[in-house]
């Protein structure tokens, strides 16, 4: 694959990762479609015995790297081994209803922060590696306290090349396509206001996208430093990015447009281009994310 | 010519294939060359060779819960979208506008991308002398042509790119490679 390749996959996950990966395949709809036929064919009796057995769902013929399997109290299993498995996991998930997802966490994603506890456990998995990693992580769910309109959102990263999961953490709308470890600055300027000299001020659009500039370079700099003392390891490599994972900012931010500013200049994760300015050079269009980034 | 890998645009099967991502991916690293090099033979600009060929893959990825595989292979269906892809550059290239920048919202490429490109529409040199000697033909038999010859596509898979039966396909193509062969003898 040659850098440019690898460089509009990159694109591609990040603009449709999110969609395609809720998306069952053409491969996939067309074996359901041929299911019914031939379970019509099979006895009852065999349907029923089938229907007894513990439920292992895994991938169909392939060495399963990811199986999803349920429990008698009702809960499920998930199961990975590889951090690619993620979106067949999530598959599988979607198949049987449960609003629950894998969520891929990526250096510099600006989509959501995982919380502290969360981050000291990446830690402890750093600090294990080459001791006694798992080869396969697991993860426990039940569907019954996932509270109406909510994800299960699980964590799921790469150290030392064993995949971890780590404790599912409850969001509300839509799952995010990443999460991070480092706390994204917004991704536009939003209306200010701020205590000064004892008065409640509104900060003007000048300021406030000053403050904004200032935390994205805060944010750069410990996405860099975390890149570099984790060269090697942790999230660092992109192998599991195949997904949804990429550097996805967009997929959040699109959600919460607000109106573009009067000229173009970069804020968090995007470069906003006013409508009737043609994408300038360098970071064009919604692409000012790799910058940010550290994970390709 | 195409490679081995070059052919792997269809799902290997026992391959997990619940995510459509995964299947998309398969698609893409089994096709891109394919579909750079059919616009390197068109262009000599890397910046429009990356702009069409990020067009094509980012309408496939929209367009990829349509895709239906007993209609035709990827690669077929892929070329179809390239097709589209340069027509609608060439239409808005003659109208001044860059529509395909436009759309993809072109990123521009940095030094090694644009020095691997250049190497690519040098490499499909011969492509595109092929192409410029079937100036003459009708483009149906021009397209044909690339298709089968140059981008190595059954021709059951380009008769589906083109939205021609199998056996019009063959007769075109047939009748294209002997008005080939004969102007290749007239020149000797």
């Amino acid at each position: 694959m040659s850098k440019f390749e690898d460089r509009l996959w990159r694109d591609l996950v990040r603009r449709h990762g999110a969609d395609l990966a809720q998306m069952t395949g053409p491969s996939a709809r067309r074996a359901q479609r041929a299911r019914p036929r031939l379970l019509a064919g099979t006895s009852v009796a065999l349907a029923v015995a089938v229907a007894a057995m513990v439920l292992v769902l895994s991938a169909a013929s392939s060495p399963p790297a990811f199986a999803v399997s349920r429990n008698a109290d009702g809960t499920y299993t998930v199961t990975l081994q590889k951090l690619t498995a993620v979106h067949g996991a999530n598959a599988r998930l979607a198949a049987l209803g449960i609003r629950a997802r894998l969520v891929v966490v990526t250096q510099g994603c600006t989509v959501k922060t995982l919380p502290p506890a969360a981050v000291r456990a990446m830690a402890l998995a750093q600090n294990m590696v080459g001791k006694e990693a798992p080869q396969v992580a697991t993860a426990r769910l039940d569907p019954a306290k996932i509270p109406p309109g909510k994800w299960q959102v699980i964590p799921a990263y790469r150290v030392g090349g064993k995949v971890h999961v780590d404790k599912a953490h409850l969001i509300q709308g839509t799952t995010p396509a990443c999460i991070s470890t480092i706390v994204a600055p917004p991704c536009q300027v939003r209306p200010q206001t701020v205590l000064r000299n004892g008065h409640l001020t509104r900060l003007s659009f000048a300021e406030a996208r000053k403050r904004a500039e200032a935390a994205l370079a805060t944010f750069r700099a410990a996405v860099s430093r975390r890149h570099t003392t984790s060269t090697g390891s942790g999230n660092s490599g992109n192998s599991g990015n195949s997904g949804n994972s990429g550097n996805s900012g967009t997929t959040t931010s699109t959600g919460t447009q607000v109106p573009a500013p009067a000229a173009t200049w970069v804020v968090g994760c995007y470069v906003h281009v006013p409508p009737g300015h043609p994408p300038g050079a360098g970071n064009s269009g919604n692409s000012g994310n790799s910058g940010t980034s550290g994970n390709s | 010519m195409l490679g081995d890998s070059a052919r792997a645009d269809t799902a290997a099967p026992g391959r997990p294939s619940g995510s459509a991502l995964a299947e998309f991916e398969e698609i893409y690293r089994g096709n891109v060359d394919v579909v750079m090099a059919y616009f390197a033979r068109r262009c000599g600009e890397p910046q429009v060779v990356a702009d069409l060929t990020s067009e094509t893959f980012v309408r496939a990825a929209g367009a990829f819960g349509s895709f239906d595989p007993r209609k035709g292979s990827p690669r077929a269906w892929l070329f179809g979208i390239a097709a589209h892809v340069f027509a609608a550059h060439c239409a808005q290239t003659a109208n001044g506008r860059d529509a395909v920048a436009r759309l993809a919202q072109r990123r521009p490429l940095d030094v090694d991308e644009t020095e691997e490109l250049a190497a690519r529409i040098d490499a499909e040199r011969d492509g595109r002398d092929l192409i410029a000697r079937c100036a003459r033909l009708p483009e149906i038999e021009r397209a044909a042509v690339e298709l089968v010859d140059l981008a190595g596509l059954t021709p059951k898979e380009a008769a589906t790119a083109l939205g021609v039966s199998r056996v019009v396909l063959r007769k075109r193509l047939s009748r294209a490679r002997a008005r080939l062969r004969k102007e290749h003898q007239g020149d000797e």
